[in-house]
């Protein structure tokens, strides 16, 4: 069909119900989609099926206990949730934090990085109908997630950094057991592209399709891998180093027609940047000015910080997460909200589906890798 | 060009934005006069290139609430927040990605019928924000083309996040 579609042929409009319980929608969203044939002319993205009230549970809860609300934002990518919560209660509060804990956090989150990237890879291509890749990309998260649970017990939600540092230092036989793993995984990023990146269905189902300019990213408020696939060259870690970011050396990749390839393969190409910043923090960490001491230096469990507003913000896997904090002197957050990328990143849907076909709305949907956790928070 | 020139640029052509008592650590933070806030957005966007809207939201400060009428007592002539001042407090982060320049605009408005001008149009990152602070403020946004509810239910009464919302149990509880 072209776009001149005849007159004669012209269809009558039908509203379709894409979610909110369906597979590619990755958890509880629903669009509300109206075609015309094959093509959608309005899109309207409805969110909140998991709205859990997070940003008034947290004026409830010290600051310590706020803490495993962070967890279940973004679920898949916990470590950067804890990170960038503690990040604004420390500036808030004016808390120091041992250099030790810097690196294991860098450590942590880019862990965390490649594991959420590799559920976005897996699922993506099953998506796209690919089913193979998600069998390789599960194998290598496991790993991942074996050596959280090493460090902290938690396999998807961490709580491992906390106010002030983090929760235990690295256990024996961790760092030996990382560095194996780093060692497997970097060759399967090229295993990787010969499976998917460059297979033909995929590249046509995702290649030129979904573009997003750089302006409409922009405007949009998009970040992380979804506003570098189009251009813009903004990564908080350059933008605004946190923890031990500017001591490490690192690219940033990015793309420039911002379609659903584009946006799939900056992600390729970030878990291969983030298994090399993994590697500088393990060698950072075995040096030894950097012994292991108290991981949390003289934090109280009841923080109280003085009244007062802090933001801080990280990148996170899924773009630029921000907590603003503010404090009234007491002992809970008198308010703390969350900007989570993933609520920005969807809401640019009602613009970039219109005019697409129904067959890329999954595409496009997947692409930007949502998290309706943090979407809905 | 530094955010101090740009504040000074700024200052000449909107009366009353002035440096905020109450700063965001961290970052340059300017309070707006409600009615200037677009025209100084607009500004911003178009002259100084600060194209990107990092967060919209929104703090309750009402005339007494149990706890800020604790601190409000202890704290210092020139209290970092705008505790007890019976206002809806919004926050923008808005940056130059290119110069790297992160400013924070403060408005304050009564929390009576609470209205502000939407910045839809200048930054499309405020359609959904705007939309939040909306729903679990219930502060009206005016210019925006889509104004209801984004996070809770049609059904919803009333807005969570001020400090005086009371749960009305549904039949869920």
């Amino acid at each position: 069909m072209t776009d001149k579609t005849s007159a004669a042929l012209k269809a009558d409009q039908m509203f379709i119900n894409f979610g909110p319980q369906h597979p590619s929608t990755h958890g509880v969203l629903r669009i509300a989609l109206t075609v015309e044939g094959e093509v959608v002319v309005k899109a309207a993205p409805d969110v909140g099926y998991l709205h859990r009230g997070m940003e008034k549970l947290f004026e409830a809860r010290t600051y310590s206990q706020a803490l495993i609300l962070t967890d279940r934002l973004d679920y898949i990518s916990a470590m950067h949730n804890n990170l960038a919560y503690c990040l604004a209660v420390e500036r808030l509060a004016g808390v120091q934090v041992p250099l030790r804990a810097e690196y294991l956090r860098v450590l942590t989150a880019e862990l965390n990085r490649i594991a959420s990237h590799l559920v976005f890879f897996g699922t993506f291509a099953v998506d796209m109908g690919a089913f193979t890749p998600f069998l390789y990309a599960f194998r290598e998260r496991e790993m991942i997630l074996d050596l959280f649970e090493m460090l902290c017990g938690g396999r998807l939600l961490y709580s491992y950094v906390r106010v002030g540092g983090v929760s235990a230092d690295l256990p024996a036989g961790w760092t030996e057991k990382c560095r194996e793993f780093i060692a497997f995984f970097k060759p399967r990023l090229k295993d990787y592209d010969t499976l998917l990146s460059t297979n033909p269905i995929f590249k046509s189902r995702t290649d030129g399709v979904g573009l997003i300019s750089a302006a409409q990213a922009l405007s949009w408020g998009l970040s992380g891998p979804n506003l570098r696939a189009s251009g813009p060259d903004y990564d908080v870690r350059k933008a605004e180093p946190y923890c031990v970011y500017d001591k490490l050396n690192f690219k940033v990749p990015v793309a420039r027609t911002g379609s659903c390839w584009d946006r799939y393969y900056c992600r390729m190409l970030e878990m291969g940047q983030s298994a090399e910043i993994a590697l500088q923090c393990l060698d950072a960490l075995a040096a030894p000015e950097l012994a292991p001491e108290i991981m949390t230096k003289g934090v109280p469990k009841m923080l109280k910080p003085a009244a007062g507003q802090a933001y801080a913000h990280v990148e996170a896997s899924r773009g630029d997460l921000g907590f603003y904090a503010v404090s009234d002197g007491s002992l809970s957050p008198y308010r703390m909200h969350v900007r989570g990328p993933s609520f920005l990143n969807v809401a640019i849907l009602q613009e970039i589906l219109t005019g697409c076909k129904i067959a890329d709305v999954v595409a496009i949907l997947g692409s930007l890798d949502i998290v309706l956790g943090e979407v809905d928070r | 060009m530094p955010a101090e020139e740009i504040f000074l640029n700024l200052q000449a052509s909107f009366a009353g934005l002035v440096k905020s008592e109450a700063q965001v650590k961290g970052y340059p933070t300017w309070t707006v006069p409600a009615q200037a806030l677009r025209p100084v957005c607009d500004r911003l966007r178009t002259k100084f290139s600060f194209d990107y809207l990092d967060m919209v939201t929104a703090v309750d400060w009402p005339a007494s609430a149990g706890a800020v009428t604790q601190v409000a007592a202890s704290a210092p002539a020139a209290a970092p927040t705008a505790a007890g001042r019976d206002v809806f407090e919004l926050v923008y982060l808005i940056s130059a990605l290119s110069s790297g320049i992160r400013v924070c605009l403060r408005c304050e408005i009564p929390r009576k019928e609470p209205s502000i001008h939407s910045l839809y149009g200048i930054y499309m990152a405020a359609d959904w924000q705007e939309r939040e602070v909306y729903d679990l403020f219930g502060i009206n946004f005016e210019g925006h083309p889509n104004l209801k509810r984004v996070l809770t239910p049609e059904t919803q009464q009333g807005h969570p996040l001020r400090k005086d919302y009371v749960h009305v149990p549904d039949s869920y509880d």
